[in-house]
């Protein structure tokens, strides 16, 4: 059991505001220790490669140009990286998603909790609770 | 009388070979008259000819004549439809007429001026149908077009007023004085794109409404006019300008403003390759009769796959990490640009740069 401000966090966006915004709440609010930013699914998945420190949670967004946040997942599964387990998966989406995108999210089993963007504080902090203690 | 320029095509139906030879030697002089001896043949026929008023016998063996229209209507509903019958059996006409597949009705053996100005009339009708049928086309168009422009606009300005929400909730939490300044650069950011988003849709609101008023242009000062609003927001890009010839062009003003705007400013927003500083050149000669316009960068450049999407209503390139694209920017040139009866045509090489020109004609009376 870790306490969350111990904790190692990767955050995923294309969208350097979101991303700083993203970064600078988690760091205030202390639901981490360390955070690391990526732009793309590939920064990502090389960072997980190269890593001997895998993070304790990722938060990506699900709606970036190129690979959306499942496919990015399920490459990452498919690459069998940071066995035995893979770090909890949150996915990031805008309150104006389409439903056949929301559906999607919902639907996967992979993923460990999704929240709305823009993101608030205390409903990290629920999930993030309830997955480390 | 028959109108000289317009040649009718008609098919005529008949199982007697008599009616189709003696209505053969009376019309094919005025029209272009084609002949099927049975409904199967017709349609046979009707796979290689698009006639505009199509007759029919009502007694023939296998199908009727309401029985063919019927079908008939269901494949192609355009052709005026005659239906012809030696008796006058009227509980069959009255249905046919009302469930719509016939336009016109005539006794057999017919009158030939009846039947020469029920095919003129008929012919008309075609006209009309066509043409409502086109202009059917073109409001759902419009239509689909509209509902599409109405939920990306929506979409694409709540996009930035989230990321406000984002950066609010972030200066809530936020007690370091440096990092709130920093919030406010971004805040800024925010709502300059949504100003920018608001002032092209305003833009293809104003190109569509209002009408082409042609004046005296200096084009000179426009092009630096727009140099001017650009150079705050992209310090690192220098931008040659030449400007040879007249100096007064006539044309529409606003339009030509859309036209110049978009294509320079997307010169510098993609002749960005990294953050070194950057050249873009806009040469451009103003005769007579024509403004031409040439405006190249050195920059991202434009895939061959993608290059005839890019004047699309909300194309964005899924390579263009930049969302500050409205994906209206080139629809509106093109729009533009039609409207002044000018032309735009681009060269592009990916990774090496793109080069846009315009030819505008200069509308002096």
């Amino acid at each position: 059991m870790k306490k969350l401000r111990h904790l190692k966090a990767y955050i995923v966006d294309d969208d350097e505001v979101e991303l700083y915004v993203i970064q600078r709440i988690i760091y205030l609010k202390r639901l981490a220790e360390k955070v690391e930013v990526y732009r793309s699914g590939n920064e990502l998945i090389e960072a997980l490669q190269r890593t001997i420190e895998p993070p304790d949670y990722i938060l990506i967004n699900y709606r970036m140009s190129g690979e959306n946040g499942l496919e990015i997942l399920e490459k990452i599964q498919d690459l069998n990286l940071n066995k035995p387990e893979s770090p909890p998966f949150f996915i990031l989406t805008s309150s104006t998603a389409d439903l056949s995108d929301l559906d999607a999210i919902m639907s996967d089993k992979n993923i460990d909790g999704f929240l709305y963007k823009p993101l608030i504080a205390k409903k990290l902090k629920e999930q993030l609770k309830s997955l480390f203690s | 009388m028959t109108n000289p320029k317009s040649k009718i095509s008609i098919l005529y139906v008949d199982d007697e070979v008599h009616n189709l030879s003696a209505f053969k030697a009376s019309f094919r002089r005025d029209h272009d008259v084609h002949l099927a001896n049975s409904a199967n043949e017709a349609f046979t026929l009707l796979e290689t000819i698009s006639p505009q008023i199509i007759i029919a016998d009502q007694r023939m063996p296998e199908v009727t004549g309401v029985e063919f229209f019927e079908r008939l209507h269901a494949k192609n509903p355009d052709p005026i439809r005659i239906l012809l019958t030696a008796y006058t059996s009227s509980q069959t006409v009255i249905e046919a007429v009302n469930k719509g597949q016939i336009d016109k009705y005539l006794v057999k053996p017919w009158n030939n001026d009846l039947m020469q100005s029920t095919l003129q009339t008929g012919f008309s009708m075609y006209e009309a149908r066509v043409a409502l049928r086109v202009k059917n086309e073109e409001l759902r168009r419009t239509n689909s077009e509209l509902n599409r422009f109405v939920y990306s606009v929506s979409h694409d300005l709540r996009a930035p007023l989230m990321s406000m929400l984002g950066l609010i909730n972030l200066a809530k939490l936020e007690k370091e004085i440096d990092s709130q300044v920093q919030l406010f650069e971004l805040m800024e950011k925010s709502v300059i794109k949504m100003d920018n988003y608001i002032q092209t849709t305003l833009d293809y609101y104003r190109n569509f409404k209002s009408e082409i008023s042609i004046e005296a242009v200096q084009v000179e000062v426009l092009i630096n006019d727009i140099i001017d609003s650009l150079k705050s927001y992209h310090p690192k890009c220098k931008i040659n300008f030449i400007h040879t010839g007249a100096k007064e062009l006539y044309s529409d003003r606003m339009r030509l403003k859309i036209c110049l705007s978009n294509i320079i400013s997307n010169a510098v927003k993609y002749g960005r390759k990294n953050s070194d500083p950057y050249e873009i050149n806009i040469q451009t000669n103003l005769t007579e009769e024509v403004y031409s316009v040439d405006v190249e960068d050195f920059g991202i450049g434009i895939s061959e796959a993608e290059l005839p999407k890019i004047y699309d209503m909300f194309y964005r390139s899924p390579k263009n990490k930049d969302s500050k694209s409205t994906g209206l920017g080139l629809y509106l040139v093109k729009e533009a640009i039609h409207r002044i009866k000018g032309q735009v045509t681009v060269d592009s090489v990916l990774g090496k740069g793109t080069r846009f020109k315009l030819t505008i004609p200069n509308q002096k009376k």
